[in-house]
């Protein structure tokens, strides 16, 4: 008992900071940096909390008597925790100078947004099918919330309805996959599940791929994928710049949380028939998620469109998991490091240069920008190049594992479209990098603003070309290898389960 | 490939959803046709205002808050975690020390919210900070 | 003893990426220049002492002694290695000791020659890297790291050639000798490759290669041998290949002593020297390599014999004294050849830093016929020069006069007699075109001398003096038998020669026709231009063609210049900008309106949206039971 609160601790803290804040968000004395750093504060806790136990690798369920088995904490759950606490406090932190800036937020944004992380924690752990939609509400109806937080801005509120209706919508299958699965199995936990598949011939259980079928539609949606998008560029244009970032970086990676675990179990039987879905959804993902990105002029557009195409990436790594590719899985946590680093770094930029000054938009607005600011034209061109998967960039080597799985499992199709997409991918990424360099300007070069906000975006520059070309060079430190082998263990430790 | 089984009682219940769709998407679709090729496109003033059954448009007389809708919502969460309590009431000696405290933690958690709300200013009448 | 070896080579990389790192954020100039002088020069100074440590301590052991030193691991493969490793073995070690000195006596000199130029710390950056380039080169195990030090030797020779880069004709001249050097490095790089392919696991070391030589057959070794010499052709500056090192003079004259004495151009020769093991298989290609010397030779004493700038005839004597040397290592004197490399070395070091003190006394006037009567003037520089002209002419006793000795005596009694009389012609007209020079220089009286001279720094001076005892002495290191010497320089270099006994009687009177023919172009040189003597004027057909060059550059204008120009016009015009940008272009506009077609679903209304997501859903459902084939 003793040692399940200590596991618990870390959730326990992030809930306990989302209360406190919500509490002390009446005091009018209090100033923004202070809910700022109260926030950053219950985080790190948790999050430092959560690295001592990060290899924890036996498999234990939370408060057993109490909750059954609805809570499991093992390797994979740990290190998605960590994403998420480490995702939010970057978050956090890039955004200290845009909060100031403007004068809507509050202490219960910050509460909202650590109950989302709560949510997104939960949904790391749960091992059951009715948790998981309560977490995944959890934290989505907090960022639902915290979509339209601006509510003087007409963008805003209507990326706000858009997302609610539709997030609700995609909801619904969820519960409906889950009643069907009730109907067929009679529980709702992964593991009752997957027992059940495994002594059931497949021929009877139709029901339960057609259950399955409709869970995926929600996850799906989450992440965005053609045809389920629709969402994706109006909410990302709408929501505040801090928001943005968290849904693209932080928000997406725990829908893969709940989605892998679930695929790697209850879908394994299936594999054959989810694999064929997935390489339709990935195909149409890749191409439309193109297409949307370059035929936007708006900055944070595109960086949704593209958001399109990386989920489309990972679906390919996610078929493959199903065709026998032995690393795919590790290869999809470490997709989705890269481009927490990458996307968190570009979103964080945009969002520093719009506290700072007259509002950038769209791509030309960025014409002569490395002149005005070297440093940051530079850290921008970095995170372009990793989006786009260019070499020495971490982000290639996550293209790099995943084209590969792709191609151990067979998809050679699936492979050569996903570089050809990447090609693509090259016109909107590089058209930002040539508009900052190749076009003069009228505005005076400006100093580097030195601060949290620009010192955390510069280690994510640092740690994106770190990613990309540092393995063992500076001992102590730890390189990709530590990274995917961490991945790896993740992966591990769900597939090494006592079901 | 084998071929599955279409015998579960449950996959008619897909196959009228597959179908409603498809059915739904061609009404659909084939309405916004036809009504954007037949509908007369015309621009008054009159057929551009809000019809109110025939009477002139006046100022509604009785609108109600916004306010209302939040008290109502408030209500309605507070009601509902009552009856969470009534279980717990009848199966009180059953479950003992556990769930007293459990039900002192989820009392607790009630509170918290209300005080939000109370702070908040949500329970005054036209009152919200 | 392999440690020092190691900082033989390093030690100048390290210097000039100092020196340049100073140098480029140095950008208020502060840095004085001496201390680019002092780093600049003592790096050099202290490679030669390790230099001369690891020469007397190979003289000290028996003669298959060699000093390894591996650096690190460059490459690997599977099993197989390539070690940035360095081998001196005798050959390497003569090599490197006189390259690092005469290499340090240039780079004092150009201390004082380079004074108060704006780009001194650059130079002195690429100098280092000049000098740690070419030892990379002589050092290196394996051909590939050989290769590298080849390939920076181009790439410095660059860099110098086009040192003053404001002025459009020294850039020009860079470009061509860094093109026409990537034509021979062309040769050489395949040359290298068939060698590689043929060499299979064996490894790829010299040493590995000269272990399994046997195991290539005869038509491979001859292929590689040719290409390998083409490498050489370009670097050596060989006919057809010669072509920029008349131009390379626009460098800074201290830049055309080194490549001319120290580096670079002596890579050719070492190279064939070097694989001397390969060449001995393939007595064919060396007979190639000896005519192409010889005529090299012959052609470049023409040309020389009707020039009037001082550094383009010393251009040319340089080109031709090579042609000796391929003769040598052609015909299988290796030993020969490297030793006339190294006399060479000292005298047309002597010649070249002797001409820029002329220059730099008559404010950059380069044309001889406007010098005349600096005798007086500058008498060390006459009495220096005095002796290299002696030297190169092959007089005895000073250097000159042993190593060509050896090389004509070899093509004697190898039985190429044509080789051997268009040797004797050639050594008949540098005697010739050298007391010319020195004639039109330094004693002829000269009406239009009137030029303020400017004094010469010690700087300037010394190094010749130094170089004028080394053009005196050291021809008898190799002098053979006849001559009282012990051959001490073949012994010690042990070379697989291919050696022919000599008499005595034979042996003298083969000197006797040397010197003979060689006072004879004294003589006649002399004659013509002690007193008065007259530019030579384009009037006659022939003159023409030999003050033009044989009009060789304008037909490699015509030939390769132009075609490949048009080639590129029609690339660039046709194929890449119709062709290729036209189809680019096309997919592009085809994608783009497509994605706006698409694009244009998201027009921000919810109902739509939804739309989309349960159309999403039932395509879904759909594909399933397409999947499922249900009945």
């Amino acid at each position: 008992m003793i040692e399940d609160i200590l596991l618990a601790l870390p959730l326990a803290i992030v809930v306990l900071g989302a209360i406190v804040l919500m509490l002390i968000s009446h005091f009018p004395t209090v100033s923004l940096k202070k809910y700022n750093l109260i926030a950053v504060f219950f985080l790190v806790c948790a999050f430092i909390l959560k690295l001592t136990q990060l290899d924890d690798s036996n498999h234990i369920y939370l408060f057993e008597p109490l909750f059954n088995k609805m809570f499991v904490i093992d390797t994979f759950s740990n290190l998605f925790d960590l994403l998420f606490l480490a995702g939010a406090i970057v978050t956090l932190l890039i955004n200290t100078h845009y909060f100031q800036e403007r004068d809507y937020y509050n202490g219960e944004f910050f509460s909202l947004l650590l109950f989302s992380v709560f949510g997104m924690m939960m949904l790391s752990h749960a091992n059951e099918l009715v948790t998981a939609f309560i977490s995944l509400e959890i934290a989505s109806i907090s960022v639902y919330i915290l979509v339209g937080y601006n509510k003087n801005s007409l963008k805003s509120s209507e990326a706000m309805l858009t997302y609610i209706v539709l997030g609700a919508l995609s909801s619904t299958f969820f519960i409906l996959g889950t009643a069907l699965i009730y109907g067929v199995v009679g529980s709702t936990f992964i593991g009752d599940i997957y027992s059940f598949i495994q002594n059931n011939p497949t021929k009877e259980i139709t029901m339960l791929i057609v259950a399955l079928m409709f869970i995926m539609v929600t996850i799906l949606f989450k992440i965005g994928a053609v045809p389920f998008h629709s969402w994706v560029i109006d909410v990302y244009q709408g929501a505040p710049y801090p928001i943005t970032m968290f849904m693209a970086a932080t928000f997406k990676i725990a829908v893969f949380a709940i989605f892998l675990r679930l695929y790697l179990i209850d879908f394994t039987h299936f594999y054959d028939i989810f694999s064929k879905i997935l390489q339709v959804v990935a195909v149409v993902t890749l191409i439309g998620g193109s297409w949307l990105a370059i035929s936007q002029n708006n900055l944070k557009r595109m960086l949704a469109g593209s958001s399109i195409v990386h989920a489309g990436y990972l679906l390919i790594a996610l078929s493959s998991i199903g065709l026998g590719a032995e690393f795919a899985a590790p290869a999809i946590v470490f997709y989705l490091m890269s481009y927490f680093l990458s996307a968190v770094g570009a979103f964080g930029i945009l969002s520093f240069i719009a506290a700072q000054r007259r509002r950038r938009a769209t791509f030309d607005d960025f014409k002569g920008f490395s002149q005005e600011r070297p440093y940051l034209a530079a850290m921008m061109t970095i995170f372009m190049l990793s989006l786009a998967g260019f070499p020495s960039t971490i982000g290639f080597l996550a293209k790099f594992y995943i084209f590969l799985s792709a191609i151990e499992s067979g998809q050679i199709f699936l492979a050569g479209l996903g570089i050809t997409v990447a090609f693509i991918s090259i016109y909107y990424y590089f058209k930002l990098i040539a508009l900052m360099y190749f076009y003069p300007t009228d505005e005076e070069p400006k100093k580097f603003p030195f601060g949290i906000s620009s010192s955390v975006i510069f280690l994510m520059a640092l740690l994106t070309i770190w990613g990309g070309v540092g393995t063992g060079w500076i001992p102590f430190l730890p390189g990709v290898d530590t990274l995917v082998e961490t991945a790896k263990e993740a992966i591990n430790s769900i597939s090494v389960k006592p079901y | 490939m084998e071929h599955y089984d279409v015998a579960n009682p449950y996959f008619g219940v897909f196959l009228l959803f597959v179908i409603t769709f498809g059915a739904f998407y061609a009404t659909t679709i084939l309405a916004r046709l036809a009504s954007r090729a037949l509908a007369a496109k015309d621009t008054e003033k009159i057929k551009l205002s809000i019809y109110e059954c025939g009477p002139e448009v006046t100022k509604q007389p009785n609108r109600i808050s916004t306010q209302f809708y939040l008290f109502a919502l408030l209500f309605l969460l507070f009601d509902v975690e009552i009856v969470f309590m009534f279980p717990w009431a009848i199966n009180f000696k059953l479950l003992g020390w556990f769930g007293f405290v459990e039900m002192l933690m989820f009392i607790l958690l009630l509170a918290i919210g209300f005080v939000y709300a109370w702070k908040k200013g949500a329970l005054e009448w036209h009152n919200i900070k | 003893m392999s440690t020092l070896l190691l900082l033989v080579v390093f030690l100048p990389f390290l210097s000039a990426l100092v020196l340049g790192l100073t140098y480029l954020f140095d950008t208020h100039k502060r840095v004085n220049e001496k201390f680019y002088t002092i780093l600049g020069v003592a790096v050099p100074i202290l490679v030669t002492i390790l230099s001369f440590v690891i020469v007397l301590d190979l003289m000290s052991h028996s003669s298959t002694t060699v000093v390894t030193a591996v650096a690190f691991n460059w490459l690997s493969i599977d099993s197989f290695h390539i070690d940035l490793a360095f081998v001196a073995d005798p050959l390497s070690a003569v090599m490197i000791s006189f390259i690092t000195f005469i290499g340090t006596l240039i780079h004092i000199y150009a201390a004082a020659y380079m004074s108060s130029d704006q780009g001194f710390g650059k130079f002195f950056s690429y100098f280092n890297l000049f000098l740690g380039s070419m030892l990379l080169l002589v050092l290196a195990s394996n051909p590939i790291i050989m290769f590298i030090g080849w390939e920076l030797v181009g790439l410095v020779s660059y860099l110098l050639i086009g040192f003053y880069n404001k002025e459009y004709e020294n850039v020009t001249a860079a470009n061509k000798a860094f093109i026409v050097n990537r034509v021979g490095d062309f040769g050489f790089i395949i040359g290298l490759g068939i060698l590689f392919v043929a060499m299979g696991d064996n490894g790829f070391t010299f040493a590995d290669i000269k272990e399994n030589i046997y195991a290539i057959d005869n038509h491979t070794l001859t292929l590689v041998g040719i290409f390998l010499f083409i490498g050489a052709m370009g670097k050596s500056a060989q006919i057809p290949l010669y072509v920029w090192l008349p131009d390379a003079m626009a460098g800074p004259t201290p830049v055309s002593a080194l490549i001319h004495a120290a580096t670079m151009v002596t890579a050719g020769v070492y190279m064939v020297a070097r694989f001397s093991f390969l060449y001995n298989e393939i007595p064919q290609v060396g007979e190639f390599i000896a005519i192409i010397g010889v005529s090299s030779a012959l052609f470049a004493a023409i040309i020389a014999s009707y020039q009037s700038d001082i550094k383009k005839i010393l251009a040319y004597s340089t080109m031709s004294q090579l042609g000796y040397m391929f003769v040598a290592v052609g015909l299988g004197a290796y030993s020969a050849g490297i030793f006339h490399v190294f006399t060479h070395a000292f005298f047309k070091a002597l010649l070249f830093m002797g001409a820029g003190a002329v220059i730099i006394a008559l404010h950059h006037e380069q044309n001889i016929f406007k010098m005349g009567s600096l005798k007086k003037a500058l008498p060390l520089v006459y009495i220096t020069m005095f002796i290299a002209t002696l030297a190169i002419s092959g007089i005895p006793p000073f250097a000159g006069f042993f190593s060509k000795d050896a090389i004509l005596n070899h093509a004697f009694m190898s039985e190429h007699y044509t080789i051997w009389v268009l040797g004797v012609i050639t050594a008949f007209l540098t005697a010739f075109y050298m007391f010319r020079m020195l004639f039109i220089v330094f004693v002829a009286d000269m009406k239009n001398n009137h030029i303020e001279h400017k004094a010469l720094s010690k700087a300037l001076t010394y190094p010749l003096i130094v170089l004028a005892i080394g053009a005196t002495f050291a021809g008898f290191l190799g002098a053979n038998e006849a001559y009282g010497g012990s051959d001490l320089f073949k012994s010690f270099i042990s070379l697989n020669d291919i050696n022919y006994s000599i008499s005595h009687s034979t042996e003298y009177m083969l000197g006797f026709v040397n010197v003979l023919v060689s006072l004879l172009g004294v003589t006649l040189a002399y004659k013509y231009f002690r007193t008065s003597p007259q530019e030579p004027l384009p009037n006659k057909r022939v003159r023409t063609l030999i003050i033009n060059k044989f009009y060789v550059d304008e037909l490699y204008d015509r030939l390769f210049v132009q075609n490949l120009r048009s080639l590129s016009n029609f690339f660039n015009k046709t194929v890449d900008e119709k062709l290729i940008d036209g189809f680019i272009n096309n997919v592009v506009h085809l994608n783009l309106y497509v994605a706006s077609k698409f694009t244009s679903l998201q027009n921000g209304k919810i109902q739509h949206y939804s739309i989309y997501l349960l159309s999403g859903v039932s395509m879904m459902s759909l594909l399933l039971i397409y999947i499922l084939e249900v009945r």
